[in-house]
């Protein structure tokens, strides 16, 4: 868990060379230092808190990154930026790749494994309005921010004005 | 344009004048005929002309309590959002007002102007970021004037509690995430942005008092603050957690009346709040469903999935049939209970799943269900569920705000 952790952090790190943006992302964990607030913690809790039931669904395509039943999707929320001229983990030209994110766990059929994943907006032009999904699974409200994904999570990208949404793999559970 | 038979009428006219003149001067007994023939048409009464229009700009009278406020997100772009003001017992739209980019809205307690929270982009979709107040002026529905704010905002798919107003209508609370969370406080009176408030680890405003507002925090707690009428923070309380997010998290848009808040929690719970106080008071957790509920795995969801009315004192819930993690489908009824004996006063089988809901605080209310996909507006008699009528095409809807 705490090499996750790290990992988030060294990637926000290494992606963001706004000082005044990275100051106030650290108010933001600080201040919520008294309770578990660091994505990938939360991530564990939300998951406790759920059952099985969105795997059990069984995805119709889990290996088409094209539709919202793609296995890394499993709590995406917006338009794939697969289909806007990007990629799974990558933003189409144009866009910029925002170093912050929501965190979801979603299971791989493939090599059944457990993987966290983080839901990276591509920021800085208008909605792509392409393969638009809504996949909730570990979705919690505004008060756990990291995993909200109604948020605008262009923080840190040059403006704050979403385009489409990507799915990287952070690393196994 | 002259109609046909006009035209007609004007050719004959000309004809006969034409024809007088000429025959005039070979025969003279025609031209007295053709006189007569002239008479006779110029005798036929023509239709009678409409006045011209005289152009105007309509206005609204005051509110009527079954108005509804919907904000339409103008999805996909939405970087212009609308109000959609309808008469909930006509079903007729009024008008319309438009704000910027995940905008929020608010009515003033005495009904005389609107806002619209805004950010906006220089270039559109680019350059310098604004925030700011635009106030309407709720009759004329123009734009009388705006208030800067720092380009701070909370930017999300707009929630009803993402700003709030006293109720006294002077202040106006806007939440701020950057990601730091954090309140402006806008003196409306004065028409300034008067400071700001920090929240760390919560997030979210809702007003419960005259200078008073709580946000929900990430331990399941809340934090209560107070502040003066130069909008300096006085006090701040953060209760102990009146819930556990982990196993069953509250929505984060609660039922709000005064300074009591109905949360209700993934699994249906419902958890009535008493802000009144300058710490947050939770009452007896209970519950939206029963064993035999559970097995039929009723649950909330949606969007705004609860609301309250205060004169039968009556709670609604948006119900659908799902797993876990189904708390954002859309409602296939809506539930009623007595909010102090919690029974089940009735099940409203929706016609179309809802995805917010609202109930006026009318003599007569009406309990409003918005779906998004349909876009479309139904209107049901509260509490018995009589279904009255529906209104299609209202965009991207997600809101629901009475006067």
């Amino acid at each position: 868990m705490d090499q996750l952790v790290e990992s988030i952090s060294r990637r926000i790190a290494q992606r963001t060379s706004r000082r005044s943006f990275l100051a106030r992302l650290g108010t933001f964990i600080l201040g919520a230092a008294a309770i578990p607030l660091l994505p990938v913690d939360r991530v564990a809790h939300a998951q406790s808190a759920g059952s099985t039931d969105f795997k059990k669904s069984a995805h119709k395509n889990p290996n088409d990154d094209l539709t919202c039943d793609y296995w890394k999707y499993c709590a995406i929320d917006g338009f794939l930026c697969t289909c806007c001229g990007g990629d799974s983990h990558d933003c189409p030209p144009g866009a910029t790749p925002s170093p912050t994110s929501w965190v979801g766990t979603c299971h791989n059929p493939g090599d059944n494994r457990d993987y966290i994943v983080s839901y990276r907006d591509c920021c800085g032009k208008g909605a792509c309005g392409k393969c638009l999904c809504g996949n909730t699974e570990g979705e919690m409200p505004i008060y756990r921010a990291q995993l909200d994904s109604d948020l605008i999570w262009c923080f840190g990208a040059p403006t704050m004005v979403y385009h489409c949404s990507t799915a990287e793999i952070v690393g196994l559970k | 344009m002259p109609s046909s038979r006009e035209s007609a009428a004007v050719d004959a006219v000309f004809r006969a004048e034409y024809s007088f003149a000429s025959v005039m001067r070979i025969r003279p007994h025609l031209a007295i005929v053709a006189l007569a023939m002239l008479l006779v048409i110029s005798a036929i009464p023509s239709r009678a002309q409409l006045p011209a229009d005289q152009m105007t700009t309509l206005t609204l009278p005051d509110p009527k309590p079954n108005w509804v406020y919907i904000m339409d997100l103008q999805f996909p772009v939405n970087m212009l959002q609308k109000i959609w003001i309808m008469d909930g017992e006509t079903r007729k739209l009024l008008g319309t007002i438009f704000g910027g980019y995940e905008c929020n809205f608010e009515i003033s307690p005495d009904h005389r102007e609107m806002y619209m929270i805004d950010t906006w982009y220089s270039r559109g979709w680019h350059g310098d970021r604004t925030d700011v107040v635009t106030i309407f002026d709720a009759h004329t529905l123009n734009a009388i004037g705006e208030i800067a704010l720092p380009p701070k905002r909370l930017l999300i798919v707009p929630k009803r509690n993402t700003t709030s107003l006293t109720p006294d209508g002077r202040f106006l609370l806007i939440a701020n995430m950057t990601p730091a969370t954090s309140v402006s406080v806008v003196d409306l009176k004065a028409r300034k942005f008067r400071g700001e408030i920090e929240t760390p680890g919560c997030a979210q405003v809702t007003a419960t008092g005259k200078r008073q507002f709580f946000s929900m925090c990430a331990d399941g707690s809340m934090l209560t603050v107070q502040f003066d009428d130069s909008g300096k923070q006085t006090a701040k309380t953060q209760s102990k957690p009146l819930f556990d997010p982990n196993s069953d998290p509250m929505f984060d848009q609660p039922a709000v009346v005064g300074s009591k808040a109905f949360f209700i929690s993934y699994h249906g719970k419902v958890l009535p709040v008493d802000f009144s106080g300058a710490d947050a008071v939770a009452q007896p957790m209970w519950s939206l469903i029963d064993d035999k509920d559970i097995a039929q795995k009723w649950r909330p969801g949606g969007w705004q999935t609860v609301t309250f009315q205060p004169r039968t004192g009556i709670l609604y819930a948006l119900m659908h049939q799902g797993g876990e993690w189904t708390h954002k489908q859309f409602g296939t009824e809506v539930w009623a209970f007595n909010a102090n004996t919690h029974a089940r006063v009735q099940r409203i089988k929706l016609k179309t799943p809802g995805y917010s809901i609202l109930v006026s605080n009318a003599d007569k209310p009406i309990l409003f269900d918005m779906s998004l996909l349909p876009s479309k507006l139904e209107t049901y008699s509260a509490p018995d569920g009589k279904f009255l009528g529906a209104y299609d095409d209202i965009g991207s809807p997600f809101l629901l705000y009475g006067p």
